[in-house]
């Protein structure tokens, strides 16, 4: 069991967590803000949850547009793995070099897409993240 | 049936278990979102972006989590990506026109609007994002890393940083 103070039924105005290094002033602050938080919870209107039954069915839904959009990823790469083996096994029967040029390019070209998303990570200061 | 029982079916596959967690915690991810976005409307977009996500996820979850921190980590991670996507331009003129519609509601209540949460609302996302994790919800730090995909000191700095920036605004006398 976690201890924050989120639990669905609290009522209280969640306390700030008290860590020792913060001052008097700054407590002051935090649970001003916390209070406007709280203002803003018990004020500003939202929609009420949907019944049940109208989950379930999104649910089903949206399980069957995912299923049916792996199936379709499943299809894409299947037919550009066809193309580039199909396209290779080509390339050797008619011209070693042709082949190993081929080879060549792509990886040079793996390498500085690699690098230039480093490159652009770095630029950002970011840090991966999730979809 | 507990919440645990609930979760397990639900990531068997079990629609209507998965249905009762999502009506269980809709109203604290819509009150999660509008303390985040204070966009009302952006919130109930995120909410159903929300749930849509974990439904599509629901079998990687591994229940090491509650079901509502796992459920703020996709709400928080969509949002994040989300405004960074957008420009800056056109988040300050949504940020400004939800901000009058929230100004209206606390008027209608008899809420003032206070200096605090108008410097709330001036803060800068990332920035309000890890106060309102830490001190509103009490996550500890290496979670909050966790939700917003940053490392822990990145965390730390922004909640000082925040708190200084927020400290300005409200105490322009205080000692730094």
């Amino acid at each position: 069991m976690r201890k924050n103070k989120s639990d669905l039924n609290q009522q209280s105005l969640p306390k700030s967590s008290s860590e020792p290094h913060v001052s008097q002033e700054d407590q002051e602050l935090i649970d001003q803000l916390m209070l406007s938080f709280q203002q803003m919870d018990q004020v500003i209107p939202h929609s009420t949850a949907p019944h049940v039954g109208h989950l379930e069915q999104l649910i089903t839904e949206q399980k069957l547009a995912v299923r049916r959009r792996n199936r379709l990823e499943l299809l894409c790469f299947f037919l550009v793995a066809l193309v580039l083996i199909g396209g290779n096994t080509l390339l050797i029967t008619t011209s070693w070099t042709a082949f190993g040029i081929f080879q060549g390019a792509t990886f040079m070209a793996a390498l500085g897409f690699l690098f230039g998303s480093y490159i652009r990570r770095k630029k950002k200061g970011d840090v991966r993240h999730a979809k | 049936m507990d919440e645990q029982q609930r979760m397990n079916l639900a990531i068997r596959g079990d629609d209507q278990a998965l249905a009762q967690l999502l009506q269980e915690h809709y109203t604290f991810l819509m009150k999660y979102l509008i303390k985040v976005t204070m966009n009302p409307s952006l919130a109930e977009d995120l909410v159903q972006e929300t749930m849509l996500k974990c439904i599509e996820k629901i079998s990687y979850y591994n229940g090491s989590s509650k079901f509502s921190s796992w459920m703020i980590t996709i709400a928080t991670r969509l949002y994040i990506d989300m405004m960074r996507k957008r420009k800056v331009e056109q988040r300050w003129q949504e940020q400004e026109q939800a901000l009058r519609g929230v100004q209206w509601h606390m008027q209608q209540h008899q809420e003032a609007w206070t200096d605090a949460i108008d410097a709330l609302s001036r803060l800068r996302y990332d920035m309000r994002l890890p106060i309102l994790l830490k001190h509103y919800y009490g996550y500890a730090y290496d979670e909050i890393a966790e939700m917003m995909d940053i490392p822990q000191g990145t965390v730390k700095s922004r909640i000082y940083n925040g708190l200084q920036q927020l400290r300005k605004e409200l105490m322009p006398n205080a000692k730094e």
